[in-house]
């Protein structure tokens, strides 16, 4: 019995450090060793695009200086008016540049009389060159007014002959010069702002506004009855040489024509009004 | 007898359970964790590379290395390009290696893990001429 026992009870040690070590080898068969394995696919990497390139603004080209324009109370541009040698006809080739005044006369309602004043150098007999250049300057309001459709009432014409030159005829480039038509505003709307600044905060502010026709230069005959056209004998003295130009010019200063303004006023500039 | 041979056979189980974490991951769990740790470098991987291609425009291609993960805190170590897989220039593979030594996956394993892992580099077209 005993025997039988020890047996059983020796059969059951054996069995119990069976599964012992067998709980001890798979603890240990967990920890440690080692696990291998690859990654599944490939990281990309992409390298990060370069910034584009800021597009190109094409700088805008700085704007040409208008051919005609309404500045100081006269039209101003560089270009010559073209004549016949001796003779008050318009060449062909000034048709472009009376059509550029004529519209800087027409987008300027606020010019209500314009003088068109013609000038020649001191070259050959006054008389001749004085009737010449108004001759001229009849011509040029008769284009504006036929071929243009300029309103003739705003129009004026004269001509000075060499009396107003603007360089000493001591030499042909003197000359030419004398040589012009001016468009001179003789008469335009003005306005006049009263304005009163609050003396604590500085701020401007109207009080009154008042549009009146200022006169700047004085004008002959009206121009309906100047604008005829007219051809100078080729018998008379040459104040002009052939294909003769007559230049545009400074015009005589204009501020002096200004009326002074109130000293509360602001007066707007005559060709435009201030806003 | 029998009271010796039990608490030897328990002070054994103890002994292993103390000395081991039992967080034994499987061959796929070990790799997807960690990817998932490598993945979270891959931005700095990139600005590596974008330095690269300022003084070696076009350099590109593949980089592979071996690391081992260690057991006691999941670090990635002994990072080494096999260069056999490698085409990408030194410098390319160096933002690998540089980026991932030291990463850790978490918890450790209880097994050291053996992984071997790919970067695909492509540098930006150049602009075409026309």
């Amino acid at each position: 019995m005993l025997s039988r026992f020890r047996n059983c009870n020796l059969h059951s040690l054996v069995s119990t450090s069976l599964g012992v070590i067998a709980l001890s080898s798979l603890g240990l068969a967990g920890c440690g060793g080692v696990t291998t394995f690859a990654g599944s696919s490939a990281f990309a990497i992409a390298a990060t695009p370069p910034p584009a390139p800021a597009p190109v603004v094409a700088k805008p080209e700085p704007k040409p200086a208008p051919r005609v324009e309404l500045r100081d109370n006269k039209i101003e541009f560089k270009e010559k008016i073209q004549f016949e040698a001796n003779k008050a006809v318009i060449k062909p080739a000034s048709d472009a540049l009376l059509h550029d005044i004529a519209e800087v006369i027409k987008k300027n309602p606020q010019v209500k009389k314009l003088s068109i004043e013609g000038h020649a150098s001191a070259e050959g007999d006054a008389k001749r060159n004085k009737t010449l250049s108004e001759q001229r300057a009849k011509a040029v309001l008769e284009h504006l007014v036929k071929k243009e459709g300029v309103d003739g009432a705003r129009l004026a014409s004269r001509g000075w002959g060499s009396e107003k030159g603007i360089a000493p005829n001591d030499s042909e480039d003197n000359r030419e010069k004398n040589r012009r038509v001016e468009f001179l505003v003789a008469e335009a709307d003005v306005t006049v702002k009263k304005v009163e600044i609050d003396p604590t905060s500085g701020k401007e502010s109207i009080v009154e506004t008042k549009t009146e026709a200022l006169k700047l230069v004085d004008t002959p005959a009206p121009a309906s009855n100047a604008a005829k056209p007219v051809e100078s004998s080729s018998k008379a003295a040459p104040a002009a040489k052939a294909g003769e130009p007559a230049k545009a010019a400074a015009a005589p200063k204009a501020a002096a024509a200004k009326p002074s303004a109130p000293a509360t006023a602001k007066p707007a500039t005559p060709a435009q009004e201030k806003k | 007898m029998k009271s010796i041979l039990s608490v030897a056979m328990i002070a054994g189980c103890i002994s292993s359970a103390v000395g081991c974490s039992y967080a034994a991951r499987s061959p796929e769990n070990y790799r997807d964790d960690t990817q998932a740790a490598l993945a979270s470098k891959n931005d700095a991987i990139r600005a590596c590379y974008d330095g690269v291609l300022k003084s070696a425009p076009g350099a590109q291609g593949a980089v592979t290395v071996n690391f081992e993960v260690e057991t006691e805190h999941g670090t990635i170590g002994k990072v080494e390009v096999d260069k056999a897989a490698t085409t990408a220039p030194e410098a390319v593979a160096e933002c690998v290696t540089k980026n991932i030594a030291g990463l850790a996956i978490a918890p450790p394993d209880a097994r050291t893990g053996q992984g071997t892992f790919s970067w695909n580099f492509a540098a930006p077209k150049a602009p075409s001429k026309s």
